[in-house]
């Protein structure tokens, strides 16, 4: 028989077949092991999001300090670099549950406008305020519904993540506090990230509609306490400071809630060698800012007569990163 | 729509089940009505540029076809392709000038700094250069119009190759637009076997490679030497994998529809000098500068003997650098190509002369070491935006010293690896595509090999082919 005689449909069929088999099984295994490995994994908390966890004070925002910070009744939903949008979804699923919990929520300056990595979506697409959020963003697919295609183009950057937590290639973990490993300081390159700032925009940058949310949500739900967490950013983001009052306004408008707690620590006087960027602490004054914090939750919660903080054991001087 | 995606292998699947039910006749009405839709897709008033410009082309070439009165002959030739370049420097080169233009008939196309943002029409480049070189060969009469203008808009709009090309010549591809023969089985398999193995390269090859090329682009005043020689590598690499899988693609995709489009790599990496490499690169343009510019141009200034070759050269490849965009980057690439083959043909007596006593192995061996590094160094002028990033990695290319030479390389230790193992899947999947090119029973195992790979271990990377942007 001559070559290219026929397309020799069975074997295109089994081919198919045996990839497809392969596709569904990987993707299994792959979404198991690897992208809900654990609570701690950034599709983990969106799983654990969708649980009531009764006692639990929930952290929603951006920051990177790992749930044991908080206590072991608290837990970090934040997804690195989110936008507020998504924080907003986060915070309608934990309303929605009938919890009396207070709720950490960060409260940024301004937004990153993305939805930072949106593969971690992927495994809840098929919830609505997810699907709802990934089609604002425009980052919703067909392909998110099908087994096996649905991680296509993310598995290494989702496998990248997997072997950091496992190897510290780039994120470090010392005692509680998890941070990006970053070069040591350089002053002239940390100037010139400054310089960038202060050629940037900078004000309360946080659209209208997003801070009426936040406060709608607030209003509508006294039973929760709501402690709202500005960390602490370089002093170049006040350099040209577009709009202090309507920063105060909102500010002022938010203490006045009886749910609310705010704790602005956005000016806290750090020195340039304190920041990895205009916007990040180094490791070492990020873990003693998480050990500040918890302090002062700690206090929030008792002159409210609120359940405490369930302090985890800290080994002494384990949580002081360098 | 690009041609890598899901909307396009739909499309392309219904024209290609549409085409097997069609008789002949009707098949170049199908072709050209999808292709005529995927512009559209892209967009509709350029279309209709698109439309008229051909048709333009179609009155110009049957008049140089039938009439046989020199001058106007001349004067159509000359109209004809000067309305073509026209076209090609307005939208191509003055496409901020033009925008400004468009803006005041609706200021909603200037941004809010007041700069215009015209997009190119899709393939434009490649259309008018298919255009010009039908009309030049009517002129010249190596080539008569044959068929009608539904046959001469698809050759100009073909859908798979509108984007990057090839660039098509009239006498190869329009004899086959005309016949619409229904395509064989060896021209299906081989279809999708070139399809799968494009997808491979632009998704696990180049848009991985990219990342890393991208992080030393993005900032080369940082890089050591070491990334910069990894990055100048890589970008070589991708530039290939990028190129090559989108023709492979398009390639393929022509011959589910039993038509055969002319190629234009052959295994670059084997080239020992660099003028052999351009004709190995991008063939259809080598080839088309070639007839079109190179050829002319030699006849004019034949009496300058060696130095008017060496002048041609020049101007030539400075052309095939404009030709990618208005930029001193890509001229100076241009440029630097036309040097080196220039050079190559004034010394290569005086090297035959040298090398005599060198076993020829040896020699092609250094020649190729030669071609690919120089290759690869002038690239850095082509992917760089400006001339001063270009000078940035240049300088961190080359500041070779004992302390720059044990900083370590690599930028990212995982993503390194996977470039490199990439890099490895490919010469495997190179060999098993030579291999099986006349197994029937392995292409499915190939093509959905080549699936697989791209499914766990492409990578989403740039989003669009570089080419394209041409």
């Amino acid at each position: 028989m001559p070559p290219f005689k026929t397309l020799g449909w069975k074997n295109w069929i089994i081919a198919f077949l045996i990839l497809a088999g392969l596709g569904i099984g990987i993707d299994a295994v792959f979404t198991r092991y690897i992208v809900l490995r654990g609570p701690n994994s950034p599709s983990g908390r969106i799983a654990h999001l969708l649980e009531l966890n009764p006692n639990e004070i929930p952290v929603f925002g951006t920051s990177r300090v790992r749930s044991m910070d908080l206590g072991t009744n608290g837990f970090n939903y934040a997804q690195d670099a989110a936008s507020f949008a998504l924080t907003d979804v986060f915070l309608q699923i934990e309303l929605a549950k009938k919890k009396t919990t207070p709720i950490v929520v960060e409260f940024q300056f301004s937004d990153s406008g993305t939805l930072g990595d949106e593969a971690y979506l992927i495994p809840f697409a098929g919830d609505p305020r997810i699907r709802s959020v990934l089609s604002q963003f425009h980052k919703m697919s067909w392909r998110y519904f099908v087994p096996g295609l649905r991680y296509f183009g993310y598995y290494d950057w989702m496998l990248q993540d997997y072997l950091n937590e496992r190897r510290s290639f780039y994120r470090v973990t010392r005692g509680s506090i998890e941070y990006l490993r970053s070069p040591p300081f350089n002053q002239a390159r940390f100037n010139q990230i400054v310089r960038q700032r202060l050629d940037a925009d900078n004000g309360f940058l946080i659209d209208d509609s997003l801070t009426g949310r936040l406060i709608d949500e607030i209003k509508t739900h006294p039973q929760r306490l709501f402690i709202l967490v500005a960390t602490p950013v370089h002093r170049s983001c006040f350099h040209n400071f577009q709009n202090e009052d309507h920063l105060k306004s909102i500010e002022a408008r938010l203490e006045a809630m009886p749910n609310v707690e705010l704790i602005d620590w956005s000016r806290l006087p750090y020195p340039d060698t304190a920041f990895a960027d205009t916007v990040h602490l180094r490791p070492a004054e990020t873990a003693d800012l998480s050990q500040k914090f918890r302090i002062k939750v700690s206090q929030i919660l008792q002159q409210r007569n609120l359940p405490p903080l369930i302090t985890p054991e800290v080994t002494p001087g384990v949580a002081r990163a360098n | 729509m690009g041609i890598d995606s899901a909307i396009y292998f739909l499309l392309l699947a219904v024209v290609a089940v549409l085409h097997a039910l069609l008789p002949g006749r009707r098949r170049v009405f199908l072709l050209l009505g999808a292709s005529l839709a995927f512009y559209a897709a892209t967009s509709l008033p350029y279309l209709l540029l698109m439309a008229v410009l051909g048709m333009t082309n179609y009155f110009a070439a049957r008049h140089l076809s039938s009439d046989s009165n020199p001058k106007s002959r001349q004067w159509v030739f000359a109209g004809a392709v000067l309305v073509n370049l026209c076209i090609l420097a307005a939208f191509k080169y003055l496409r901020g000038q033009l925008g400004h233009l468009l803006a005041g008939f609706d200021h909603g196309a200037l941004d809010s700094d007041g700069v215009a943002h015209l997009a190119a029409p899709l393939g434009i480049s490649y259309f008018v250069f298919a255009m010009i070189g039908c009309i030049t060969d009517a002129y010249r009469q190596t080539w008569r119009l044959q068929g009608g203008i539904a046959n001469f808009l698809l050759f100009g709009l073909f859908f798979p190759q509108i984007s990057s090309g090839p660039i098509p010549r009239a006498d190869r591809l329009l004899p086959q637009l005309i016949t619409s023969a229904t395509p064989t089985a060896e021209d299906r398999i081989a279809g999708l076997r070139m399809i799968a193995y494009g997808l491979f390269k632009k998704y696990v090859v180049a848009n991985r490679l990219n990342e890393y090329v991208n992080l030393v682009f993005a900032s080369p005043g940082e890089a050591t030497p070491s990334q910069a020689a990894v990055a100048c590598a890589f970008n070589f690499i991708q530039l290939y994998a990028d190129f090559s899988g989108y023709v492979d693609i398009a390639i393929g995709s022509a011959r589910l529809l039993g038509i055969h489009l002319d190629p234009n790599f052959d295994r670059p990496f084997k080239s020992t000098s660099v003028t052999e490499l351009w004709r190995r690169w991008h063939m259809t343009l080598s080839f088309w500068l070639r007839d079109y510019v190179y050829m002319p141009m030699l006849i004019r200034i034949r009496t300058l003997g060696k130095f008017g070759v060496a002048l041609a050269l020049v101007v030539t490849f400075a052309l095939c650098g404009l030709w990618h965009g208005a930029a001193w980057t890509y001229i100076l690439f241009g440029v630097s190509q036309g040097i080196a083959m220039s050079m190559e043909f004034l010394s290569k007596s005086w090297r035959s002369k040298a090398f005599r006593g060198i076993p020829p192995a040896i020699v092609a061996m250094a020649g190729n070491i030669y071609t690919i590094v120089f290759f690869a160094v002038t690239e850095v002028i082509f992917r760089s935006s400006d001339l001063a990033q270009a000078g940035t990695m240049y300088r961190a290319l080359f500041h070779w010293n004992l302390t720059t030479l044990l900083a370590y390389p690599p930028l990212d230790h995982y993503f390194l690896a996977l470039d490199l193992f990439a890099l490895f899947c490919w010469w495997v999947v190179r060999r098993w595509f030579v291999a099986t090119s006349t197994k029937t029973y392995w292409t499915p195992w190939f093509t959905m090999a080549c699936a697989g790979l791209i499914l766990f271990f492409g990578h989403l990377g740039a989003a669009h082919f570089i080419y394209a942007t041409f």
